[in-house]
């Protein structure tokens, strides 16, 4: 009778679990990533038990350039996930390319609803097993006060409600809520000048189950991208004289051997700033010799390469499915005391700030003394 | 995104000689009031003595008979009568769709009835063609005795449990993909959705199951029956159709083929081959033509490529590969294989689970160079598991490494296993791979050997 009041409530805690009646907290997150002079790689992350997201505004920094493509052009690559309340909550898993378009009737109706005058219309086009979803995202010019305080352009994307009863008009396809995405644009350049680039964003949900936006809990979150992202590494080399013993004519000598002691230290510096997290892994041709610092010897080898990998800020990702990659945006939560409130905002909460995080490499050739 | 996988709705197009015939279509009231609509195919010309033989032709899940037009025009064109109906719940038909069950298969016995009492149309050799979806009320109507002269089903489940809830655990993609297809049409399908998906009451589940399944029902059929079942199909594996090869009375015959719900297509290269067999099929056991299909070996499978196909006199013969899997982490690899392989049978992994919280499910997907070659998922519990892996028919070339994902859902690009944003951990200890493969690959590439 145990395992069958068990096995009820768990039953009961799962149909729970996906009723999206109640949801305890709105609390999104930005990260920003890419290199000095490349494409803006931007990830946002809703909690499962959050509100669903009614609006969404990215403020880009005018340090960054923000270009006009044609309709038609293909800006870059996709992911995202969103759950399903219509298949039990199950979480898809959606690929696709970001592209510019041509405004539409649907898209002018979406911007004109959600209260955007679009500068651009760009558009998420994904799919899942052929299946295919167009999300619009708005590129709105910035207000004087706006450009005040720092933004050159904004990125607007306006969902439609999932959690409204369904044939509810407008409602979520599949009563899909967005949990998280992940884009590349190649529209969006980043700066080459070294500095501490602060995006920031805006959040408004739906009321719960009414599919109105509830403008009193909107909230603010921040992505902080210190450029550039540097891995360095110096080494030391010292001539070493050790003596060996050796048989020759059956009888024993010593000889003089020359060894090489190599030093080497390496650290991950962002905007010339130690990283918050830093993971580094360093191998003398394919010997593993320590990590951020440390020293070996080189014996018998004119030289050595030496790798020197570092993962930094690395310790979350923005999901694209349930199973991570290691494409997946990576990022190192600042929290909430990272985060800045933008005095623009009038008092919005500040809740949230990110470091992307990403992947280094050095490679180096140590010669050893020949004598 | 009106479907989440392709899985469910399948439009089977075959080219169809062009030869004349008429149709004519219409509808028939069920004894409890549901209206099917039908398409009623006839060649030109009189009929012979004794009526044409006729097929009945079922189409697959969200679908409806317009779905089977190209089949039945193969079939009419060598000289069939050919029965096609859009299932309750399907189509322009009343009703709500059953999932092959027992109401469904009323339909099919009278429909069958009928369709073979027509002036036109035989008695007695009538056969059935049905795909997926129709492929199960082909097997159902089968075992409840559905007086089909032969039969032919194509991609489809004999255990509707094991296929979509393998030791308890939802094929999570592959059901939200035939609940979204049909759930509008199905208070049945609507009901049962969330458990569906979750896999919350794997009791309820079974019970569900079993009426809409032939599994304990095939050992009594008699009836010749032709199974084609795709290579790489991740809503209904080759273990689906192998049920029916190994354990029906009758005759039977078995083509492993190019085609397939997701990640295949319907139809495949192979189509052109599958249309013969499948007129070849009903010439003999309807029309009585000695055409020698029923004396060729039984089994057959298609290369990965190319038009390559071997026969087999039964069971293809099969050796367990054992491969260790390097690592403690969610994603561990094998060593290089020195020689090309081709997966056939059910292959497990066993793993030991260190510890786990939060944790529902266990997903692993085997991949080759990112390529998914099969899966499998159990409800973890500390200890040494064993995932029973699906079977399909995967070529792997000689130098590739074999990677094995665990997770809470299946590794991308594989979307059998969708996962909920669950929060669990887990931590895994040593795991080996039992891999059975065919001892001799069917499929043959350029320095393969």
């Amino acid at each position: 009778m145990k395992k069958k009041t068990a096995a009820a409530a768990a039953t009961a805690v799962a149909a729970l679990a996906f009723a999206g009646s109640a949801y305890a907290s709105f609390a999104p997150k930005l990260v920003v990533g890419g290199t000095p002079g490349g494409a803006a790689r931007i990830g946002v992350v809703v909690g499962n038990g959050d509100a669903p997201t009614a609006r969404t505004t990215i403020y880009v920094p005018s340090a960054f350039t923000v270009a006009a493509p044609a309709p038609g052009t293909a800006l870059g690559a996709v992911t995202a996930t969103a759950a399903a309340g219509d298949l039990a909550g199950v979480v898809l898993p959606l690929t696709g390319e970001l592209e510019a378009v041509a405004p539409t009737s649907t898209t002018a109706a979406i911007a004109q609803t959600c209260g955007v005058a679009p500068a651009q219309t760009w558009s998420l086009h994904v799919s899942v097993s052929g299946q295919t979803l167009d999300i619009p995202l708005f590129v709105e010019a910035t207000t004087a006060a706006e450009q005040a305080a720092g933004f050159g352009a904004k990125l607007v994307v306006c969902l439609p409600p999932p959690d409204v009863p369904a044939g509810t008009p407008g409602r979520a396809v599949l009563g899909a809520k967005l949990l998280s995405a992940t884009f590349t644009s190649s529209a969006v350049a980043l700066p080459a000048a070294p500095g501490d680039y602060r995006w920031t964003s805006l959040w408004t949900p739906y009321v719960p189950g009414t599919g109105q936006p509830d403008a009193a809990v909107t909230v603010e979150a921040q992505a902080l991208q210190r450029l550039p992202v540097k891995l360095t590494t110096v080494t030391a080399r010292k001539r070493v004289v050790a003596s060996r013993t050796v048989r020759s004519a059956g009888k024993k000598r010593k000889v003089k051997v020359v060894v090489t002691a190599v030093g080497f230290a390496s650290a991950v510096t962002e905007n010339a700033t130690h990283a918050a997290t830093a993971t580094i892994t360093t191998r003398a041709g394919k010997k593993r010799v320590g990590a951020a610092k440390g020293s070996f010897l080189m014996v018998g080898l004119k030289s050595t390469r030496l790798t020197v990998t570092a993962v930094y800020d690395s310790d979350s990702f923005v999901p694209a499915g349930a199973v991570r990659t290691p494409a997946d945006l990576a990022f190192h939560d600042l929290g909430a005391p990272a985060c800045r409130a933008t005095a623009l905002f009038q008092g919005v909460p500040c809740l949230d700030a990110t470091t992307a995080g990403g992947r280094l490499a050095d490679t180096l050739v140590v010669k050893a003394y020949a004598r | 995104m009106k479907r989440v996988a392709a899985a469910a709705l399948v439009l089977f197009v075959w080219a169809t000689p062009a030869q004349a015939f008429t149709k004519q279509g219409g509808v028939r009231t069920m004894a409890d009031g549901t209206s099917l609509a039908y398409d009623l195919y006839e060649p030109a010309g009189s009929a012979p003595a004794g009526g044409w033989p006729g097929v009945v032709a079922l189409h697959g899940l969200g679908g409806s008979k317009d779905d089977v037009a190209s089949v039945a025009e193969v079939f009419v064109s060598h000289g069939y009568a050919v029965l096609a109906y859009s299932a309750r719940g399907s189509g322009t038909s009343t009703g709500d769709v059953e999932l092959a069950g027992p109401k469904e298969v009323s339909d099919e016995a009278a429909l069958e009835q009928w369709f073979a009492g027509l002036p036109d149309v035989s008695d007695t050799n009538v056969g059935a063609w049905g795909i997926s979806y129709g492929g199960g009320e082909v097997w159902n109507g089968l075992a409840a005795g559905v007086p089909y002269k032969a039969a032919e089903v194509v991609a489809t489940w004999t255990d509707l449990y094991s296929a979509l809830w393998p030791q308890d655990v939802a094929r999570s993609g592959v059901v939200a993909g035939l609940v979204g297809a049909v759930a509008g049409r199905s208070p049945l399908v609507s009901a049962n959705a969330a458990n569906a998906i979750r896999s919350l009451d794997p009791a309820a589940l079974r019970a569900l199951a079993a009426p809409r399944s032939a599994y304990a029902h095939l050992p009594r059929i008699t009836t010749p029956v032709y199974m084609f079942q795709g290579r790489i199909d991740w809503t209904f594996d080759v273990g689906q159709a192998l049920n029916g090869f190994t354990r029906v009375a009758g005759p039977r015959k078995l083509y492993i083929g190019r085609f397939g719900h997701s990640p295949a297509t319907f139809p495949g290269p192979d189509a052109g081959y599958v249309a013969d067999q499948s007129v070849a099929w009903f010439d003999h056991w309807l029309k009585g033509e000695p055409n020698g299909i029923d004396t060729a070996p039984p089994l057959t499978i298609a290369a990965a490529t190319g038009a390559g196909r071997t026969s087999f006199a039964g069971l293809p013969p099969t050796r367990a590969l054992r491969l260790s899997l390097h690592g403690t982490g969610v994603r561990r690899t094998t060593a290089v294989l020195q020689r090309p392989l081709e997966t056939f049978g059910t292959s497990t992994i066993q793993v030991r689970v260190r510890s786990l919280a939060h944790y529902p499910r266990l997903v692993a997907t085997v991949l080759a160079g990112g390529t998914p070659v099969t899966h499998g998922a159990i409800v973890p519990r500390a200890g040494r598991q064993t995932i029973r892996l699906a079977n399909y028919v995967v070529y792997v070339a000689k130098g590739s490494r074999l990677s094995v994902a665990f997770g809470p859902s299946s590794a991308p690009p594989d979307l059998s296993y969708l996962g909920f944003g669950d929060r669990g951990s887990i931590s895994l200890g040593t795991a080996e791979l039992a891999l059975h493969v065919l001892s001799k690959p069917v499929t043959h590439t350029r320095g393969s050997k």
